[in-house]
């Protein structure tokens, strides 16, 4: 399978010195609560990270932050080459339909549209490709994440790892650089939820896409190359 | 463990919860109060205003005397005195009062000096003996009675022609007071009438406001060229204990009354008549009132829908912490009843400021189409607040019922993070109950109206085939999302936002059906009028240009229609007649008449030359050679009916029927039909020369003019403009004009209606956008994620309501087309005996439509903008 | 209506032929020895300017119970060319009547009065006795019996025959009773002192038959008193020796009694005796004030003086109820009108009734 076989994505040539994404000093609270208390790191092309931590440290707001969905109060997130502070709303949204994709806990699929609509969205949202580039490349991811035959279907009639996957093929969809995944293999058993993850150490292995897991299960961390620890708001520790 | 009670918890979850949500969101709290509070004050002004416009007819000589237990007429118009001798003997001893009463109609000059009289505003002047009205102070109460015989009666001048009493209200108008004098327009002269007295505002019952003068019978009289003549005798019976064995013996002697002479109104109730005059206009307004309350109930309901939507996890919660799903079920019928006592209440206080503007044009309708009414202010009235204020809190109830039972059955928390599709009515979805309803309209259609009562008759069949097409269409437009959604699908691969409200509309939930049922409804409604009242209009214009085609029309000046009881007198038209640039005129002569127990006109027609039967729009054209004046072999007067007359009696041409008359009972023989807008009651025509001898007035009503070749037209309106200032001197454009003046009033109260209708339809659709975003906040969330701009999400939140509307629009303007064919061909025809050309009003359909569409689209846009902010529940 | 005036100037100048006297305003004063011809002059004279229909009476229903009534027709004429018109409501004459009832035995006074003009509802033939004002009348129908028609109120309704007893009696001068010095005050005074009453009462709903009799006076005239005159007291009795008697007293400014008050006699066979102010002697005993009009009427009365036989009497007349007053609402003049029972030693000796005018403000002025 190569993804690569159609269009020419702006993030194909990396330069090695520069990591896809750096969180520099981060701070951010809600209503008076300090969620965010001066986080830092980096992380590299294709380098896929786990971040752990209890409930309530503040994954899940630097998962926002760093999709540009929250602005930070303090310190500074690049995404590539952007200042995450400094982007324009639009550019943020920008960013989220090129560089960087989500999958949640919860899959976040449209309802209303099919499993090939969920995936051909995000592609008719980065832009440039004529409507039958896109039912191609959709059909490719389909099979990319072995569903070619539920292109049809309502999320409603899907099971739960059926659901991540075509999530997983709506996130990789537009190719990005970073793959924010906040607990993607959480509300499914283990069976489904190991083939996820498998899925996702294959995908991201083959595109050299970056990625941050956030994860409570430390069997989450197999895929990754090193994990984060955080507590209280900050990085307490790095394995 | 001991059983929580169910009410107890219900008032937990209605204390702690609701109120404090009520607290939390006073804007969503008090709109939602405000919906009930409009749906029950246009209920209940509608209702005020209508009894407001209703009561202006109450006669002040009822006012006078107290209740008169009956009124007396003569079946054929107005009643000689001669005959009422016999009447007082017909009741021998049995103690009554009987009180001849006159009126008339006085125009207050200062307006309409151009000769357009309809502007002139008018006062009822009512002729009594004033000698003999003191001496009701005995029929009275024995405590009252010396206080009232006021030092100034003593005074009264009678048998004057000119020395009048006025009402305080009046007085104050014209600033004049006792010894002052001022100038009327009385019969077709202009007389100044000398204040004798202002009455007191308490002095016989007169309302404050009522605007009336008071005249001896004698003087009014003479003074209109009436002598010995009177419209009525009220009946009056003393007060005390034995007023109820005498009421008895009264209506036993009523009742006796030889039929062909006398017409007896022993109601008890003076507006009776007016009431039953304007029965079949009240009842529609009563309706449209329902159905405007109807549509608030939607909008409860709808409103009450949202807030479940908004509060279901709150509901998730609570089923998840054990609570019942009764428990929560009443917890929201409380909460739906505090609503519908708030609002009503609410909408009580509106309701009657409403009814204050409202009553101006209620009686500007009933004042065009009926009699006189001095309405101006509408009175609270207990009655209609209570069944306002029950059909508020019911409605609310009601409304609350369905999104209780939706509460109830929501899933507990664990559940929750489902996507939740939902909320409507599932009637909505039921395609074929949709078939049913529009097979039950079309078989309601032909159906004709029912009979209630000798006087009233009512389309029953008609309003039903409106209200199942109306259901038939509200159901059956929610089915029309689907195959839109298909036919647009080439837009999705256009943009995702497209992509997105197409997938939406693809398949609908229950609120989506639920707004474009409102939206069709909406403007069904709205169009069905615009093409009754199009239609309505062609029809007269077409007959307008044909009836009137004179030079100069003149009238009294005043309110133009039967009830003004001022007359030109047969010197001035003879002396119009001779003026030696008249080619020739046709007066008109009309008198109203008893008819089968209801009221219609007899008409005479007299032309000095010319063709009089050419203003005729014929339905039934009279065969040729046929001439007014002629009789059948065996003596029958030969005549010609309007449509509505017809209509109403059940007659045609052809038949023969007896009318009674002040010179007896006549045989008619119909020749003619034609149509007449000018009055629903129907009309009689015959030779005015006729009419004139068996009605014993010569006096016109109005004058036709048709000039010689080369006249000088203005030249000819100014001479006569001074001569005769109690005349309105109109040309034929002038006319023309006012009538459709006139016709446009009449129908001033249905726009009202019509923008309350598609504003609440429109306030339905911004509610329901809301409820749609609230219920899809976590997706909103996603296309944030997904990289949707807040631009997109707007575009695809308003393109979405826009489509709403235009599948609304489209559904609305379909049911106008059969809605409309049932106002023209079943419910005016059945209630007004017209027959109208059905005629699309293509202008102001599209007004319509651009109005609608542009006020969902502004809505939808706001709500958008609203919706792009709405934050996903953030997980951690 | 142009052959009317011409008519009345007709009437104007026959009267002028005549040489017949006229107050000021021009209405003829009643003459001397008026030659009556009856059934006509039981009927309206609309050219006088006062005339009036007056019956009072007692009767009792099947239980005893004891009523006093009073039914009284005026006419008053507005100005002197006044004839009785055909028109609905003329303009030349005015009719009030008064009606009232006592019942002695629930102490009840009630009354009613009514104003009209002459027209549809209220008229008095020229012809013969026929007047009429709202629902009640008094019609002649055959010899001199009447049919009254009355009612007060909403509670009582009087269907009586009225049958002379006796014949009639003209008062004065063959008629002509004079009321004053002023040559204008004077009547002409035809009277039936005693009428057989039967017929039925209708009170609070019931239906009563009823006996007794009744005085009926019929007065014509164009000015009533002198201008000093304040008022008159008048009674009627009917003697149970089917005697009877009528007093006026006219009163003037002083209370005293003015010299052309008279005191009438009339015997079983209807013979009139007529006497001087000199002869009898009317005198207030006890008073009733009106709470109403605040007039304080001498009900209690003592009548002294001589028989025609020479005999003196001294009666008491004793009302059968003290709030006996017409408020006069409508007319303007309260007056006291109401049945009464002689005495004579503490006996009762006939029934009478009694009026008391001017009490309350002078009449001289408005009768004039």
């Amino acid at each position: 399978m190569d993804l690569t076989l159609q269009a020419q994505s702006p993030s194909q040539s990396p330069s090695e010195s520069s990591p896809v994404c750096r969180v520099e000093h981060v701070l951010k609270s809600f209503d008076q609560v300090q969620v965010l208390r001066g986080v830092s790191f980096s992380i590299q092309e294709g380098e896929r990270v786990a971040l752990m931590g209890p409930s309530g440290c503040g994954k899940s707001t630097l998962l926002n932050c760093l999709s540009g969905i929250e602005e930070v109060d303090d310190g500074r997130i690049y995404v590539g080459q952007t200042e995450l502070g400094s982007a324009s709303s639009e550019a943020r949204a920008g960013l989220r339909r090129s560089e960087v994709s989500t999958v949640f806990q919860f899959f976040h699929l449209l309802p209303t549209l099919t499993a090939e609509e969920n995936i051909e969205i995000s592609l008719q949202l980065q832009g440039g490709f004529s409507a039958t580039e896109r039912k191609d490349r959709v059909q490719e991811l389909l099979e990319a994440v072995g569903l070619p035959d539920r292109a049809a279907a309502f999320p409603e009639t899907l099971s739960g790892g059926e659901r991540q996957r075509i999530a997983l093929a709506r996130a990789m969809a537009h190719r990005p650089r970073l793959l924010l995944a906040d607990e993607p293999t959480g509300s499914l058993d283990s069976v489904s939820g190991s083939r996820i993850l498998d899925l996702l150490e294959e995908l991201c292995a083959k595109h050299r896409i970056a990625m941050l897991l956030v994860t409570h299960s430390e069997e989450a961390t197999r895929i990754c190359d090193r994990c984060l620890r955080m507590q209280d708001g900050r990085l307490v520790g790095e394995a | 463990m001991k059983q929580p009670r169910a009410s107890s918890m219900a008032w937990l979850q209605f204390s702690r919860l609701s109120l404090r949500h009520a607290r939390k969101a006073p804007w969503s709290t008090l709109a939602l109060l405000s919906i009930v509070a409009l749906g029950v004050a246009v209920f209940f002004s509608i209702r005020l205003a209508n009894r407001a416009a209703v009561q202006g007819f109450q006669l002040f000589s009822t006012s006078l005397s107290g209740e008169a237990e009956a009124r007396i007429s003569a079946p054929g118009g107005s009643l000689p005195m001669d005959q009422l001798p016999e009447l007082r003997s017909h009741f021998g001893s049995l103690p009554v009062t009987l009180l001849p009463v006159l009126e008339a109609t006085a125009s207050l000059p200062g307006t309409g000096q151009d000769g357009d009289g309809f502007d002139a505003e008018q006062v009822a002047v009512i002729g009594l003996d004033l000698l003999a009205l003191r001496n009701l102070i005995y029929v009275r109460e024995q405590a009252q009675y010396e206080a009232e015989a006021s030092e100034e009666w003593a005074r009264v001048d009678f048998g004057s022609q000119t020395q009048i009493h006025l009402t305080k209200a009046l007085a104050d108008q014209l600033l004049v007071d006792t010894g002052d004098s001022f100038p009327v327009i009385l019969g077709d002269t202009l007389h100044r009438l000398q204040v004798q007295t202002v009455l007191h505002p308490t002095e016989f019952q007169v309302g404050a406001s009522e605007k009336l003068i008071l005249m001896d019978l004698p003087g009014l009289q003479s003074v209109l060229g009436l002598e010995d003549r009177v419209d009525r005798v009220e009946v009056i019976l003393p007060e005390g204990k034995q007023r109820a064995a005498l009421r008895k013996r009264l209506s036993a002697a009523l009742q006796s009354l030889p039929t062909d002479r006398w017409a007896v109104d022993s109601s008890g109730n003076a507006t009776s008549s007016a009431e039953s005059m304007t029965e079949a206009f009240r009842l529609n307004l009563t309706l449209l009132s329902v159905l405007s309350l109807v549509v608030g109930l939607y909008l409860i309901l709808q409103a009450l829908e949202a807030a479940v939507v908004r509060r279901r996890s709150e509901i998730g919660v609570l089923l998840a912490l054990g609570f019942e799903r009764s428990w929560i079920r009443r917890a929201w019928l409380v909460e739906s009843l505090v609503l519908g006592l708030l609002g009503s209440s609410l909408g009580l206080a509106l309701g009657w400021l409403l009814a204050q503007a409202a009553v101006q044009a209620v009686a500007q309708t009933v004042n065009a189409l009926y009699v006189s009414t001095t309405a101006e202010a509408a009175a609270w009235h207990s009655g209609d607040a209570a069944l306002a204020f029950a059909i508020g809190v019911c409605a609310a109830l009601l409304s609350g019922w369905l999104p209780a039972r939706d509460a109830s059955r929501s899933a507990p928390v664990q559940v929750m993070r489902q996507e939740t599709r939902g909320g409507g009515i599932q009637l909505l979805d039921q395609a074929r109950f949709g078939w049913l309803c529009l097979a039950l309209g079309a078989l309601f259609y032909p159906l004709p109206a029912l009979e209630l009562g000798e006087t009233l008759r009512f389309p029953v069949f008609g309003y039903l085939a409106a209200l199942c097409w109306m259901i038939a269409a509200a159901i059956l437009c929610g089915h029309l999302f689907a195959p839109m959604a298909r036919a647009l699908h080439s837009l999705s691969d256009r943009s995702p936002a497209w992509r997105l409200t197409l997938s939406q509309l693809r398949a609908p939930t229950g609120r989506h059906k639920l707004t474009v049922a409102g939206l069709v409804v909406a403007v069904g409604m709205a169009a069905s009028m615009d093409i009754l009242i199009h239609s309505f209009e062609g029809s007269v214009t077409k007959w307008i240009q044909h009836s009137l085609r004179a030079d100069l029309f003149i009238a009294v000046q005043g309110i133009e229609n039967a009830s003004n009881r001022n007359r030109i007198s047969e010197e001035t038209w003879r002396h119009m007649a001779a003026d030696p640039q008249v080619s020739h005129l046709v007066v008109g002569h009309i008198h109203e008449q008893a008819f089968q127990q209801q009221s219609t006109f007899v008409v005479g027609l007299r032309g000095t030359g010319g063709d009089v039967m050419a203003n005729f729009l014929w339905m039934n054209e009279p065969p040729s050679g046929f001439s007014l004046g002629d009789r059948t072999a065996d003596g029958a007067i030969q005549v010609l009916i309007s449509e509505s007359f017809g209509n109403r009696f059940q007659l045609q041409v052809g038949d023969e029927f007896n009318l009674p008359s002040p010179s007896g009972v006549l045989p008619l023989h119909i020749v003619g039909r034609f149509a007449d807008y000018g009055n629903e009651r129907g009309s009689v025509v015959m030779d005015g020369e006729e009419l004139s001898r068996l009605w014993k007035d010569s006096r016109g009503l109005n004058v036709a003019v048709t000039l010689k070749e080369g006249a000088d037209l203005g030249l000819v309106r100014g001479r006569w403009m001074q001569e005769y200032p109690g005349l309105a001197i109109r040309s034929n454009r002038m006319l023309r004009e006012e009538v459709l003046r006139i016709f446009r009033e009449t129908f001033s109260v249905t726009h009202a209606l019509k923008a309350i209708g598609i504003l609440v339809a429109v306030a339905g659709l911004a509610l329901a956008l809301f409820s749609l975003l609230i219920d899809r906040r976590q997706q909103l969330q996603t296309l944030r994620e997904l990289g949707f701009t807040r631009k997109g999400i707007r575009h695809a939140v308003s393109s979405e309501g826009l489509l709403i509307t235009m599948l609304g629009l489209l559904g609305g303007l379909l049911l106008s087309l059969g809605m409309g064919s049932i106002l023209i061909f079943v419910i005016n025809r059945q209630s007004f005996g017209w027959t109208l050309s059905y005629r699309l009003p293509w202008w102001s359909m599209a007004l319509l439509a651009g109005g609608v569409l542009l006020a969902g689209w502004v809505t939808s846009i706001g709500v958008a903008q609203w919706g792009q902010r709405l934050k996903g529940e953030i997980s951690e | 209506m142009k052959w009317m005036h011409i008519l009345s100037f007709c009437f104007a100048l026959c009267a002028c032929a005549e040489d017949i006297a006229r107050t000021k305003e021009g209405f003829p004063i009643p003459t001397a020895k008026p030659q009556f011809q009856f059934p006509r002059d039981h009927g309206s004279h609309p050219e006088y300017r006062i005339e009036w229909w007056y019956i009072t009476g007692q009767f009792r229903d099947e239980q005893q119970g004891r009523y006093g009534f009073q039914a009284t027709f005026f006419r008053y004429a507005l100005n002197p060319e006044g004839r009785s018109r055909k028109d609905a409501l003329g303009q030349d004459q005015l009719y009030m009547a008064h009606m009232a009832i006592t019942d002695v035995s629930s102490q009840r006074f009630l009354y009613e009065e009514r104003l009209n003009r002459d027209g549809w509802d209220a008229h008095a033939s020229a012809k013969d006795l026929d007047v009429r004002n709202g629902n009640w009348s008094l019609k002649r129908i055959e010899k001199e019996n009447m049919h009254l028609l009355a009612s007060v109120r909403d509670a009582v309704e009087m269907d009586f025959m009225l049958s002379p007893a006796k014949p009639k009696v003209l008062f004065g001068d063959a008629g002509l009773s004079r009321k004053g010095e002023a040559p204008s005050a004077a009547s002409w005074y035809i009277t039936f002192p005693r009428l057989q009453l039967s017929g039925t009462l209708r009170l609070d709903g019931e239906e009563r038959k009823v006996r007794g009799e009744a005085w009926m006076d019929h007065e014509i005239s164009s000015s009533q008193l002198d201008k000093h005159q304040v008022g008159w007291d008048w009674i009627s009795v009917r003697f149970k020796d089917q005697t009877e008697m009528m007093i006026y007293q006219l009163r003037d400014k002083e209370g005293k009694s003015d010299p052309y008050s008279t005191l009438a006699w009339i015997d079983r066979e209807g013979k009139v005796t007529h006497m001087g102010p000199d002869q009898f002697s009317w005198t207030g005993k006890g008073t009733w004030k009106s709470e109403k009009t605040g007039a304080e009427y001498p009900i209690d009365v003592e009548l002294t003086g001589s028989r025609p036989d020479g005999r003196p009497f001294r009666f008491k007349v004793r009302p059968l109820m003290r709030a006996q007053e017409l408020s006069g609402a409508l007319g303007g003049i309260a007056y006291w009108e109401g049945a009464c029972e002689i005495l004579e030693e503490n006996e009762v000796i006939g029934e009478a009734y009694m009026e008391l005018t001017g009490y309350s403000e002078s009449l001289g002025e408005s009768l004039q």
